[in-house]
């Protein structure tokens, strides 16, 4: 067979990710492309295509034999050593590459930096020596670190602190493919949750899923009559899966070389981390009182429950970076949308469809709600716990609740 | 204040964690890679540990202990400086 009448040839790696399979699933629907994907060893072809094929089927299109066909799994070198793809990247024509692969893995900083840079640079390396035509880099939409102005689509100029290395190095990664040399594309993501459409999911327990997953495992144990919730009324940049993959797609058809897209949604319809909260608490506690906190420092961690200590450990840093007031350029977005991209931006009405269908599936907070429910509260007092105010003084904190 | 005795904060912490994880561990089974605890896993394990000894386990200490002996260190430290829920 020749495999280049398959479509030229795309090198994917991260394919068995969650993004990666979200891009692949993509670019079989839409590209007549050759997907080459790099997998480690430990991933079989079953176990790759499963979810690839499910988003394929989701998005309303037929997986067939002639769809898998276009997917071609090698085994991924070590770091080092990727020019043994280059048979592969030969008998498929390859002349891209879009590098998905990276780690989220926030405390591990030699994984970050093993994976985040130094496998950036060695495919980068690599894409030079294959001369592909353009390289896609898959970064995140906090790249920056924490700033405090605009986050323009170029490279950070005056990095700002970061909330870990995993921010640094998706910084220094986008830093190695700018200066490449090679024509790039430099997608960053905000933070991405289920379809606007029928709120399904196929990622692992990252952001506001891990949130969720803790409040399930954390807190529907026993009802809680007080929650003490970090929730400044900063939007969340979240972005749904399928608006991910049109943008994605849009950008990978449109854009002129070397650019960089923030993939965002609009900033005055998202929810807010309080409003992201009230949705868990009415769906799945219905506490008598609710203290909402401005910064984690403000949060007597001593006094509280130690299920929601816990809770707040775990998710500390999501909720710290979500706490931040993020602004995004969003002139690349813009431009697309004049081709057609049609973007669904998250709303707190499209985040609570994603959140019922994890509440729905979570056999755990079933059983909970089956037995806990009589208790919850008619009404919920809602206090915004002011800095300096601690649980010595509820009365006085609950008389300045609205 | 008296030291408080490792192997017996050891002993309780290895039943401890049978009774909540249902795993059987040694001084040097690491959390994640040995007994297979998830994030959501560990820190709630922390909180029975919290609840257990009566300490309070500051969040940068979290990420300072990979074992469940460096964990019972952790809690003898706390214990012995005195870190105790209020």
């Amino acid at each position: 067979m020749n495999a280049r009448k398959a479509g030229r040839g795309v090198l994917l790696t991260g394919g068995s990710g969650y993004v990666g399979g979200l891009i692949a699933s993509t670019l079989l629907i839409h590209e007549d492309v050759t997907i080459v994907a790099p997998v480690r060893r430990t991933v079989d072809r079953q176990r790759f295509l499963e979810p690839v094929s499910a988003e394929v089927r989701l998005a309303g299109h037929v997986f067939d034999e002639a769809m898998a066909s276009r997917i071609h799994l090698v085994e991924l070198p070590e770091r080092d050593r990727l020019a043994e793809l280059d048979d592969a990247v030969a008998r498929f024509g390859v002349d891209e590459i879009i590098h998905s692969a990276g780690c989220l893995d926030y405390f591990n900083a030699g994984a970050l930096e093993s994976i985040n840079v130094d496998l950036t640079r060695a495919f980068v390396d690599q894409g030079r020596r294959w001369n592909v035509r353009r390289f896609i880099y898959i970064s995140t939409a906090f790249s920056s670190g924490y700033v405090h102005h605009e986050i323009a689509e170029t490279l950070h100029a005056a990095p700002g602190k970061d909330p870990t290395d995993y921010t640094r190095t998706k910084r220094v990664a986008e830093e190695l493919v700018a200066a490449s040399g090679l024509p790039y594309l430099i997608a960053r993501p905000a933070i991405i949750i289920g379809d606007s459409r029928d709120g399904h999911y196929s990622g692992k327990q990252y952001g506001l899923y891990q949130l969720w997953a803790g409040m399930e495992r954390l807190l529907c144990r026993e009802w809680h009559p007080e929650i003490h919730a970090l929730a400044p009324r900063q939007p969340v940049q979240l972005v749904h899966q399928n608006a991910f993959q049109e943008a994605f797609l849009a950008a990978y058809r449109h854009l002129p070389d070397d650019r960089i897209i923030n993939i965002v949604s609009d900033q005055q319809r998202l929810p807010d981390l309080r409003a992201l909260w009230d949705l868990w608490l009415d769906a799945c506690l219905r506490p008598a009182t609710t203290f909402y906190y401005e910064r984690m420092a403000d949060i007597p961690l001593r006094e509280i429950n130690g299920k929601q200590r816990a809770l707040l450990a775990l998710a500390s840093v999501n909720l710290q970076i979500a706490g931040h007031a993020w602004r995004y350029e969003t002139s690349s977005m813009d431009y697309l949308r004049t081709k057609g991209l049609r973007f669904t931006d998250a709303t707190r009405e499209s985040v609570a469809l994603c959140q019922d269908i994890f509440i729905q599936e979570s056999k755990l907070i079933q059983e909970f709600l089956g037995v806990h429910r009589p208790f919850f509260a008619s009404e919920t007092m809602q206090v915004d716990v002011v800095p300096e105010t601690t649980l010595a003084r509820p009365a006085a904190a609950a008389a300045a609740a609205p | 204040m008296s030291a408080i005795a490792y192997d017996d904060l050891l002993s309780r912490n290895l039943a401890l964690i049978q009774r909540v994880c249902k795993k059987t561990a040694s001084e040097d089974s690491r959390f994640i890679e040995d007994l297979e605890l998830d994030s959501i896993d560990l820190v709630g394990l922390v909180s029975e540990m919290e609840e257990e000894f009566g300490v309070f386990v500051p969040e940068e200490r979290l990420r300072t202990f990979q074992t469940v002996g460096e964990a019972t260190r952790c809690v003898q430290e706390l214990l012995g400086a005195g870190e105790q829920v209020a």
